[in-house]
Order: C-alpha cells, then sequence, then structure tokens
C-alpha cells in the first residue's frame, strides 16, 4: 500500500476510516484538510478525540495543507488525508502524484445526485472533475480497505445517461 | 426516567437502514419523541428534515438525540452538530462495541464456556450489555445536560483509549484460554509447552505482518499439513 492517502468521505473521521483505514494501515498521521473545520475549535476538538492513542491529527485549510505539503511535512510518516469533497479534492490535484492513492470513500446521497455506488453520490459537476483528475491518475472507490475497490473508468458515460 | 424511555425507542433506531439516508428516518423518530418528552411539538417540517443522511453509532445516538433537543431548545446550531458528532460517535462506537468488546465478551465467554455452556453464553449477554445497555439508556440524559460540549463526557471517560484496553484484555483472556486448552487437552510436558509457544508466536507475527485472515490460513493449512504427516 501507497504511504500516502487522500481519500473523498464527507464523513471525515468516522468508524469505517478508523477501522478500515487507521489500523489496517497503520496509520499515524491523519490531516483534515478543510477550510470550515479548521476554523472551528470545538470540531477539531471532536475529531481529536475519536482518534486511537498514537496517531497524530493535524487539521489545515486546504491552503495551509497544500503548502506544508510542499515542505516534505510528512515524508516519514503513513498519512491519510481526508478531504470532505470532490471540490476539495480537485482543489489539491496538484498534489497528486503516482506515489498516491486516491480514493473515494463516502459522499452522502443529495438531491440532483447520480448514484456511482451504494456509498458514493455525485452531481455531474463532481463528476466532470473527477474524469479530469482521472485522466493522469487513478481514482478508486473504496469503502474500506479490506474490501475491494473499483477503479473509476468510462465515468463520462454516467453523465450521459448510460449506466 | 426519559433518558429510559428515549433508550427504549432507540431499539427501532436501525429499522429503516438503507444506503439513500442511512439512519436519517431512524434519527428522525427519535428526535420527534424526544422533543415531546421534553413537552414540545416540532413542526412537521423539523421532523422531515431530520430525515436527511445521518449515520451514528446505534448505541452512542441517544447523545446525539439530547444534544440536539437542547440544541434546539436553546435556538443553537443543532443540524451542524449534529453532522460532526454523527462521525466521531460512529468512528468511537465502531471502534469500542464492533472491534474491542466483541472480542472480550467472545474469550471471556469461551473461557466460561469451557466450565459451563450455559455460563458462557450467559456472561457473554452479562458483559456485553452491561456497556452495551449502559451508554444505550444514559445517552439522552448526558446528551441534553452538556449540549453540543458532550464530547467532553468522553473526553473524562477517555473513551478513545477504552478500544486499546480492551483489546489487550482480549489478549490476555485468548493467552488463558490456549494455555487452558493446551493443559487440557493432552499430555502437558515443557516440549508440548515450547512447540506452542513458537506456534502462537508464528500465527501472531504472520497475523501482525500480513493479515488476521491470512495468517490464520496460512496456520490451519500447515497444521493440516503436520497432522496429515505425522498421520496425527
Amino acid at each position: 500500500m501507497k504511504k500516502i492517502i487522500f481519500r473523498v468521505d464527507d464523513r471525515l473521521i468516522h468508524g469505517q476510516v478508523i477501522e478500515g483505514w487507521l489500523k489496517h494501515f497503520k496509520i499515524n498521521h491523519v490531516v483534515i484538510a478543510n477550510d470550515k473545520v479548521a476554523q472551528n475549535p470545538l470540531q477539531k476538538m471532536i475529531y481529536a478525540s475519536t482518534l486511537p492513542p498514537g496517531t497524530e491529527l493535524s487539521i489545515l485549510s486546504v491552503a495551509d495543507f497544500i503548502s506544508s505539503f510542499r515542505s516534505d511535512r510528512y515524508k516519514k510518516d503513513y498519512v491519510l488525508v481526508l478531504l470532505e469533497s470532490v471540490d476539495d479534492l480537485y482543489a489539491i490535484k496538484s498534489m497528486i502524484n503516482d506515489d498516491i492513492y486516491v480514493n473515494i470513500g463516502c459522499v452522502a446521497c443529495r438531491e440532483h445526485k447520480i448514484e456511482v455506488s451504494n456509498t458514493v453520490f455525485l452531481n455531474p459537476d463532481e463528476i466532470k472533475k473527477i474524469c479530469e483528475i482521472r485522466q493522469d491518475y487513478e481514482v478508486f472507490i473504496h469503502k474500506v480497505a479490506w474490501e475491494p475497490s473499483v477503479e473509476i473508468k468510462n465515468f463520462n458515460y454516467i453523465l450521459e445517461g448510460n449506466l | 426516567m426519559k433518558s429510559l424511555i428515549i433508550g427504549f425507542f432507540s431499539f427501532f433506531y436501525q429499522a429503516n437502514l438503507n444506503h439513500e439516508n442511512m439512519q436519517g428516518t431512524g434519527f428522525a423518530y427519535l428526535i420527534r419523541k424526544a422533543a415531546r418528552l421534553k413537552g414540545m411539538e416540532l413542526e412537521v417540517k423539523k421532523v422531515h428534515e431530520q430525515t436527511s443522511y445521518f449515520h451514528t453509532h446505534p448505541y452512542l445516538v441517544n447523545f446525539i438525540v439530547g444534544m440536539w433537543v437542547r440544541e434546539f431548545e436553546q435556538n443553537g446550531e443543532e443540524d451542524f452538530h449534529k453532522k460532526i458528532y454523527s462521525s466521531a460517535f460512529g468512528a468511537l462506537g465502531d471502534s469500542f462495541f464492533w472491534h474491542s468488546l466483541r472480542p472480550l465478551c467472545f474469550a471471556t465467554a469461551a473461557i466460561a464456556g469451557f466450565y459451563n455452556p450455559f455460563a458462557g453464553i450467559i456472561s457473554y449477554l452479562v458483559l456485553y450489555n452491561l456497556f452495551h445497555l449502559s451508554f444505550r439508556f444514559t445517552g439522552f440524559r448526558i446528551g441534553y445536560s452538556l449540549g453540543r460540549d458532550v464530547i467532553t463526557f468522553f473526553n473524562r471517560i477517555r473513551f478513545n483509549k477504552w478500544a486499546t484496553y480492551f483489546d489487550i484484555g482480549s489478549s490476555l483472556m485468548l493467552g488463558i484460554l490456549l494455555s487452558y486448552m493446551a493443559k487440557s487437552s493432552a499430555d502437558f510436558n515443557s516440549v508440548l509447552l515450547g512447540t506452542l509457544t513458537v506456534y502462537i508466536m508464528l500465527g501472531m507475527a504472520l497475523a501482525k505482518k500480513l493479515d488476521i485472515v491470512l495468517g490464520l490460513t496460512v496456520i490451519i493449512i500447515t497444521t493440516g499439513f503436520f497432522l496429515y504427516i505425522t498421520g496425527a
């Protein structure tokens, strides 16, 4: 498994993330890159209270994450970067390289969203953004580590109504 | 008393679990009940809003229900905090109840079951439900009294460390169980003890390095091969 994982999960830290990713891959550093969470002390405290002992948590705005990532701050760690939305993933797409495993775990059902899997519901704009990212890098739908991942292919077909 | 009533109704919380709104319907049901107990009648629109996507650990949902009612009474941001706590309590609850308490209960039941199968079943049910029901039936009261700061209760009892402690307890219990099985099922001698120790350590190393299921599979195949060769 790659040392750095970018995961889109609109619930950020929850049961599947702790058991399915942190403990499974012995990840020692969790980064939440989200502008709203970074500004909310209570939310920061709540997420910090959910992690098992020994796991470092960094909560940064998307801009701060980009600068910290460029400074090689996470070089020695096994890192899980949690992003709340596809828009946030798109904002950091310049950070993605072949050493990073990009997956979409959970994007909840909302109005005008298309069911991509039983945990991922996306709107057309989000689908277009993922299509753009996957022109250069693989993007998977992957709920928990021990379940098979699904590589996103022919995604534009969804927009054309073929799936 | 109100906390007990909500605790009882929360047994139905997962009745409409589905991929679209997960447990949103169950949450709306609980919120309506809880508000009525506190002397409030929620508007239909407000209840309907609560049927949107919601997913948390079923034993800890009452903490969120209590927090929500308190925040609603005080014109707070009940829906914003509901979303945050749903994922946080999902993380805490899954780690502790599903992944740590269950193995500990199993190990305890297995040991008790050696003496008496009935005692094994009873010990599992008692130990598991001691924790399960305590959280289920006190959740609403604590959630309501602390409101959006309900996380402080979990910090006070260091709940995120419980899973680690219980995992250690489970390992200890399994060690006792295996020792007892070895001692009671064969002529116990130092060679057997040494072989078993190496065998268990090898299994643990495989499980840690590779994967628990793969480690178990390798050990089972190795054991089968060993028994076949020796004709045991």
